[in-house]
């Protein structure tokens, strides 16, 4: 790579350059790291303002209406800069009709009930799976009667449907 | 056309372009814009076809808006970290983050005074800032841009961020800052 040149003139640029004002670059970027953690899903709640937004058809200002709210706030909040309290996102949710924000519930409680529920299944799954359910067992759980019009045989099938039932809601995955 | 201080302790550093008729001087500007996910919708909305056709088109328009901001916090933590240690350290300049922005064209007259940068260790970034290098530590920033396109031509904002960038080359030679020996002696 070739030397970059060097030998520009320091002394009338500094004189050039500092009377002026600085640029507020640095505090606004010291500022912004600082709001980084919460930004992130700020920014996230205003793509989906904007995406519902669009979805209703609905402006800026029809949402701040219907918030009761001034439009320099909808503007912030689509511009993903309002640290939200619960609060002002059950308004936002209310009006807007649409859940924006899920928190789940920590409870290895129901993780537990998921677990126990889920080899009960499996159980269930592995007595099925077995001869007695197989695709074969299934057809021979339809009884077939037949009545006869006069022109026609007509066929009546009826399922054993509590065999069918639980061959079908087998777990499968 | 102003250019304004940022580091100023050692009277180089990063300097910024101002020519904006709001008053923010570029580098805050970009920053600003980089971070607002209502501009930055409205725009790869409209880049739509260039996102879709282009390199990128894995990323949807919305993931494109977080990528963004994601890309653009790297990239300016970067500018500011290396500002921020001074520049005492002859290996750790700020040219570690700008590169020539005319590397392969070197009839131009100014091949290396035209700088980019993307900043280091960013997948698939398409941020740059644009700066005219004076020094290994000093750089005018004059604006910058979301490149989708393989060259700034093909780009109505970036062909003018290419006019920016050889206005103030003219205004750096009107000043006396640097002259026509300097360019012509890097060819």
């Amino acid at each position: 790579m070739k030397k970059m040149a060097d030998n520009f003139n320091k002394e009338k640029f500094t004189e050039l350059v500092s009377k002026n004002k600085g640029s507020e670059w640095v505090t606004t970027h010291e500022k912004r790291k600082t709001e980084r953690s919460w930004k992130k899903n700020s920014t996230i709640i205003a793509l989906n303002v904007l995406t519902i937004l669009e979805q209703k058809k609905w402006s800026q200002v029809r949402l701040a209406q219907e918030m009761e709210v001034s439009a320099a706030q909808v503007s912030k909040i689509v511009k993903g800069q309002v640290n939200f309290t619960l609060e002002s996102i059950a308004k936002l949710e209310i009006a807007l009709g649409r859940k924006i924000l899920n928190i789940s519930l920590i409870d290895s409680e129901r993780e537990e009930h998921n677990h126990e529920q889920f080899v009960e299944w499996l159980e269930k799954a592995k007595s099925i799976s077995t001869n007695k359910c197989s695709k074969k067992m299934l057809v021979a759980n339809i009884t077939v009667t037949s009545s006869y019009t006069t022109s026609r045989k007509v066929e009546h099938k009826e399922y054993n449907l509590a065999t069918i039932a639980d061959h079908n809601l087998r777990p499968t995955g | 056309m102003k250019i304004l201080p940022t580091f100023t302790e050692q009277n180089q550093g990063i300097c910024v372009l101002l020519l904006r008729e709001d008053g923010i001087d570029e580098l805050h500007h970009l920053e600003n814009i980089w971070n607002d996910p209502e501009f930055l919708l409205e725009f790869f909305n409209k880049q739509k076809s260039k996102l879709a056709h282009g390199i990128y088109s894995k990323y949807t328009v919305r993931e494109a808006v977080l990528k963004t901001i994601k890309d653009s916090d790297s990239l300016f933590d970067q500018l500011y970290a290396i500002a921020e240690r001074g520049f005492e350290d002859p290996n750790d300049t700020l040219s570690q983050l700008f590169f020539p922005l005319h590397a392969s064209d070197k009839k131009r007259l100014s091949p290396y005074e035209q700088c980019k940068a993307y900043g280091l260790k960013i997948a698939d970034g398409w941020l740059r800032l644009y700066a005219i290098r004076l020094d290994a530590n000093t750089f005018v920033i004059t604006g910058g841009g979301i490149k989708l396109t393989k060259a700034m031509q093909d780009d109505e904002l970036l062909t003018l961020e290419l006019k920016k960038l050889k206005d103030t080359q003219q205004y750096l030679l009107d000043n006396n800052i640097i002259d026509v020996d300097d360019i012509d002696h890097q060819d």
